[in-house]
């Protein structure tokens, strides 16, 4: 596969693509949401941190992408801007949510997925598939070419989505 | 100044916990956005399954440690710190787990000492935190707390060589928000001599 | 008579290194902790001869355990441990009353000659 093909998401970022191009990111407590159009086989992820904006302990304002709330609808924005489609024309797969560092504080990995599988709810979209939870990382590969994710959570096979 | 003294601290001790030379082959101090950082260690390919410590250093100038190796070092890493011939660990059992742990503690604490005896700021580890899973999963979870204060960070990275052992290791110092500003102060008012 | 260890820390390997010591020196290792509200309910159950304590652990840490310890038996002969090369937490375990201290990462000889020193050998 070559390097050309491979668009990496980082934390708190939105990648939009169109085939042949394969996004791909890992993630812990993260969440990552996938858009695909099939129709147009187009699509992005957004890769983010936290269920709700707000400002830091230093009343700092980060990118919206770090946030489900304002970074999904930040996603559909972009597709907007690039691929001149609106919500209708695509599907949600949501991914990651896990809870990989074992702490007495927020489980910060469930209220990410419980914060997206709201947010799409919400946008009347279709949540066509879906892998989260747990206490171990997850390895996404979003094929734009057919729409399908190749999901490996750490220690286990890949499975597409 | 700092990165260089608390790397070659670090090296110092993790050269004698394992009673090998351990060359520092990496050394940098760097302002990173996050997401930029996450991701190009995302599109590293292969990736390497890894076992990282991660030591929260609290005090008046608080940041974050993380240690990792890849699988097949840590098993390395393991015999040599028992003093145990090479190849003998084969399995991630709870001994290779809290290798990895210890390590992560005595070179954090080696990076506090810097901090405590040649610039008089007083530290504190909490205990350490070992992750065994993907590299792209364990940076990111190291950098989780500070990612939720800034968007842009300073990291010190840096990388050891064990040449007698083909090992990689590699450490993250990661100052919390309002450290670095400290760490300047303190190290400008010492350098003035006030 | 062999000498009566506890050992106490948090990570299995640095109990492994330890244990290995001791007994190839001819001292019995009598039981492990790895928190410091085991190594106080261990001390009780076991009362071993001299303890090793690391500092830093989950639950409760070493300082507060070897207080508990000496609260229960003021002849407690306790040895900490610890990453910190600090003055301030090796201070105030002196303070408390630990019989001596090793710093991490620690050779035999050092190991060796704390729990002589404490078991009064030469």
């Amino acid at each position: 596969m070559s390097d050309e093909k491979i668009l990496s998401v980082g934390v708190g970022d939105i990648q939009v693509a169109k085939a042949p191009i394969i996004i791909t990111t890992y993630l812990g407590s993260c969440v990552a949401v996938c858009l695909y159009a099939p129709l147009h086989k187009v699509g992005g992820v957004i890769h983010f941190m936290l269920p709700k904006a707000g400002p830091t302990h230093e009343g700092l304002i980060l990118k919206k992408e770090k946030y489900a709330d304002t970074g999904i609808p930040e996603l559909l924005r972009q597709l907007k801007n690039v691929f001149k489609l609106e919500k209708d024309a695509f599907v949600a797969k949501i991914f990651g949510g896990a809870n990989v560092v074992k702490s007495v504080s927020r489980q910060f990995g469930q209220e990410n997925v419980e914060a997206a599988g709201e947010i799409i709810k919400r946008l009347r979209m279709n949540i066509l598939a879906s892998h989260t939870g747990g206490e171990k990382g997850y390895k996404i590969m979003f094929d734009l070419n057919t729409g399908k994710v190749n999901c490996t959570v750490f220690g286990g096979p890949p499975i597409e989505y | 100044m700092i990165a260089q003294l608390s790397v070659d601290r670090a090296s110092q001790v993790l050269s004698k916990l394992i009673r090998s030379g351990a060359r520092i082959t990496l050394e940098r101090a760097y302002m990173t956005d996050i997401s930029e950082a996450t991701a190009k260690i995302n599109a590293q390919e292969n990736q390497a399954e890894v076992i990282g410590s991660m030591v929260d250093m609290m005090g008046d100038a608080p940041f974050k440690f993380l240690f990792y190796a890849d699988a097949p070092s840590c098993l390395i890493l393991t015999d040599l710190i028992l003093q145990r011939e090479v190849g003998l660990t084969k399995e991630f059992n709870i001994y290779v787990r809290s290798t990895i742990q210890e390590i992560g503690n005595i070179m954090a604490s080696a990076v506090c000492n810097v901090f405590a005896s040649d610039f008089e700021i007083a530290m504190k580890p909490t205990p350490p935190k070992v992750v065994h899973d993907f590299l792209g999963t364990v940076f990111q979870e190291f950098v989780m707390g500070t990612a939720a204060e800034r968007d842009e960070v300073m990291i010190i990275e840096s990388r050891f060589y064990i040449v007698r052992y083909d090992v990689k290791c590699t450490i993250y110092i990661l100052p919390f928000p309002g450290s670095d500003k400290t760490i300047n102060y303190i190290c400008n008012t010492r350098l003035k001599g006030e | 008579m062999a000498g009566r260890i506890l050992i106490v820390d948090d990570a299995p390997i640095i109990r492994l290194m330890l244990k290995d010591i001791l007994v190839a020196n001819g001292y019995e290792v009598v039981g492990e902790g790895s928190d410091g509200n085991e190594g106080v309910q261990k001390y009780k159950e076991l009362k071993p001869d001299v303890v090793t304590m690391d500092i830093t652990m989950p639950e409760k840490d070493g300082i507060q355990a070897l207080e508990e310890i000496l609260a229960m038996d003021e002849d407690a002969k306790v040895i900490v441990i610890t990453a910190i090369d600090q003055r301030e937490a090796l201070m105030e375990a002196i303070r408390v009353g630990a019989a001596d201290y090793i710093i991490k990462p620690f050779e035999t000889d050092r190991v060796l000659s704390a729990i002589r020193k404490v078991f009064g050998e030469g």
